[in-house]
């Protein structure tokens, strides 16, 4: 059963999707006590109007797995496929279980079709892949002429992964999302722009971060995820700034920029020279960049970068990330995503949770630390 | 197509750092054709994230089990080297479009260097199998490294370049070519990228044609081709077998794109084996 698009603001109390097995009521939620020895006044209130979550197959605690990302986008549960892997999905829906997922993040796309990097395109890298496919799309109105008719009958939420040049270009394609089907949101790929031509990548200056993000804000109603690139000099300021700039949520990290020599040493292992590292290899820079933008923004994050392995996930959840995209690794196993949010949903019952959001942040600190490296970038 | 799990049954390392592994994966052996790949999880020390492409090179419905060669240089060969019989791994397949053989053609010219001859392998299985004379050319940096003859049916003409002429024709393996245009009806090939380009370049030179045989081509031209078929391949007078890195094997990463000659194709759907002429040699890296 499916509202007819998910930009629908949902009512304090959610309706619940699937039937609650008999005796999921009469389960106390161990680990939270009663409206009597709850740590807030309210506690048994809360829990008394929360939805609840169909047991799991052995008949384990419910969890509440959901993740409101805001303007009504909310996820089933916080594991969602990151940009790339899964294309627009609709190849993979039921090799990777699609369906499952919180969220499916779609390739990045921009106005006009992209063409192809030559090959090759991928080269391993120490713990990771080095990737250069460029960006390669078939445009925006084809993209929703291929595919928005069947992403409106799933009901997985489907977040456009949006690039562009300027935020004039970034603004245009957004409105032309405007009342598609099966849009649920989307997620501005800030490690983009006019970088080497004059211009500057969006991600890497505060100001140009918000210039795009407040131009597409004032271009749709959609929910909008900003995604933050670890290569920012100052990853605090930009976070606060595209917060400012009416972000509904950000997402971090994108690959960060790499270069390998090829085999005979004669020239870039990738057609494109340059290419993004993907993979394990990222996963302490999206941790500690999850864990400073945590603290200083108030917004949903979700945080990618190396995520393989249910220990990855719980890092990044304690790091402040209230949802995790799964990249490169769902190429080896595309269903691992869904298999992770079993096993978190198993991580929450095994630490007495009877919520995800309070595995979230718990590795914070309870104000606001010093920043990763100091200097005068960090002045303000 | 989603992975199933293959047990190992025999493994042996046919050249130095070249290994013949032999998997028990029924679900995958029945239906497979010469040319086509499986994507096998090769679970390694720091946790590459990445499924490999290995050609089928020859598959035995009745027994269930198929072969794979596998250079076990890097991360690979580790992994080849710490598996024992009976080890299971994750292996998803048969992947992508096989080589087609035109039913008229009763001369068929493989072209092979290194490791890539397994996608070749199983060509001659099927091309014996059809009563097909075969040639194989074969190059090789060195004696050393020529593919054993061992592994090739009596019936295959085979014959073998070295760069340093330790074995065979000294010089690059497609010197050898020419002497077996006017025989072959039809040839396959399948090594590196620059040897493809070279064989892509030599059937251009000769109107498009490494073989002889009219192949369903009417003077004049006759009914098009869709570009991209399985009839588009077997009416060339050249298919090649790419090696290329494959990610999710789904379509849907375009890590594996090459330039074809009608815009990008993805060598895990398009490929792994095209009609040369599909490609845009001057851009193949």
């Amino acid at each position: 059963m499916r509202t007819p698009t998910v930009r629908i603001v949902r009512p304090a109390i959610r309706p619940v999707t699937r039937p609650a097995p008999p005796n999921a009521r009469r389960v106390p939620p161990a680990g939270s006590a009663g409206p009597a020895g709850g740590p807030g006044p309210n506690r048994g209130a809360v829990i008394e109007a929360m939805p609840q979550p169909a047991l799991d197959a052995l008949g384990g605690r419910p969890v509440d797995l959901e993740v409101d990302l805001g303007r009504g986008l909310v996820l089933s549960n916080p594991l969602v496929a990151a940009a790339g892997p899964f294309g627009y999905g609709v190849e993979v829906a039921d090799l990777a279980d699609l369906q499952r997922l919180g969220g499916l993040v779609t390739r990045g796309t921009t106005l006009k079709p992209r063409g192809a990097h030559p090959g090759p395109r991928l080269a391993e890298v120490p713990a990771g892949l080095l990737v250069g496919v460029g960006l390669q799309n078939p445009g925006i109105d084809a993209v929703l002429d291929r595919y928005a008719t069947t992403w409106a009958k799933w009901p997985v939420p489907v977040i456009i992964n949006l690039c562009g040049e300027t935020a004039g270009e970034l603004a245009e394609i957004a409105r032309r999302l405007e009342g598609a089907p099966g849009v649920a949101g989307i997620e501005l790929n800030l490690s983009c722009g006019a970088g080497g031509r004059g211009g500057v990548v969006f991600a890497m200056d505060a100001d140009a971060a918000a210039s795009a993000v407040s131009a597409v804000r004032r271009a749709t109603d959609l929910p909008v995820i900003a995604k933050l690139s670890a290569a920012a000099a100052d990853i605090r300021s930009v976070a606060r700034s595209v917060e400012a700039a009416g972000a509904d949520a950000i997402s971090a990290i994108n690959t960060l920029p790499g270069f390998l020599p090829s085999a005979d040493r004669a020239s870039p292992a990738l057609g494109s020279g340059f290419g993004g590292i993907c993979g394990p290899s990222l996963k302490p820079i999206a941790l500690r960049v999850v864990y400073e933008i945590a603290q200083v923004v108030d917004v949903p994050i979700i945080g990618i970068g190396g995520v393989c392995s249910i220990e990855d996930v719980l890092d990044l959840l304690a790091c402040g990330a209230s949802a995790v995209g799964v990249g490169v690794a769902a190429l080896a196993d595309p269903m691992l995503p869904v298999r992770l949010a079993d096993e978190l949903a198993d991580a929450c019952r095994a630490r007495r949770a009877t919520s995800v959001a309070e595995l979230v942040g718990t590795a914070l600190p309870s104000k606001a630390g010093s920043p990763s490296t100091r200097g005068a970038e960090y002045a303000r | 197509m989603r992975p199933v799990g293959a047990e190992l049954i025999e493994r042996r390392e046919i050249l130095p750092g070249q290994w013949l592994m032999s998997w028990h994966v029924p679900q995958v052996v029945s239906g497979s054709r010469a040319g086509q790949v499986v994507h096998v999880r090769t679970v390694e020390a720091g946790g590459l994230p990445l499924r490999r492409p290995y050609p089928i090179a020859t598959a035995d419905v009745s027994s269930g089990t198929l072969t794979i060669q596998v250079p076990g240089t890097g991360a690979a060969g580790t992994w080849v080297r710490g598996l024992r019989i009976g080890d299971r791994a994750d292996m998803a397949g048969p992947l992508g479009r096989p080589f087609e053989v035109d039913s008229r053609s009763r001369h068929l010219l493989l072209v092979a260097e290194g490791a890539s001859i397994a996608s070749l392998r199983f060509l001659i299985d099927e091309a014996i199998r059809d009563v097909r004379s075969i040639v194989l050319l074969y190059g090789a940096p060195s004696s050393s490294e020529v593919y054993p003859s061992s592994l090739l049916p009596d019936e295959v003409e085979y014959v073998v370049a070295t760069a340093d002429g330790s074995l065979g024709h000294r010089g690059p393996v497609v010197d050898l070519v020419p002497d077996y245009e006017a025989w072959a009806d039809q040839a396959f090939a399948a090594g590196p990228t620059v040897m493809l380009a070279e064989l892509a370049r030599l059937a251009t030179g000769r109107r498009g044609r490494l073989g002889v045989a009219t192949l369903g081509r009417k003077r004049g031209g006759g009914r098009p081709v869709q570009p991209g078929s399985a009839e588009a391949r077997r009416k060339s007078h050249l298919q090649v077998g790419l090696d290329q890195a494959i990610g999710c094997a789904a379509g849907t990463c375009l890590g594996c794109v090459v330039p074809g000659r009608d815009g990008p194709v993805r060598v895990c759907r398009e490929g792994p084996v095209f009609a040369a002429d599909e490609l845009d040699w001057e851009r193949v890296s």
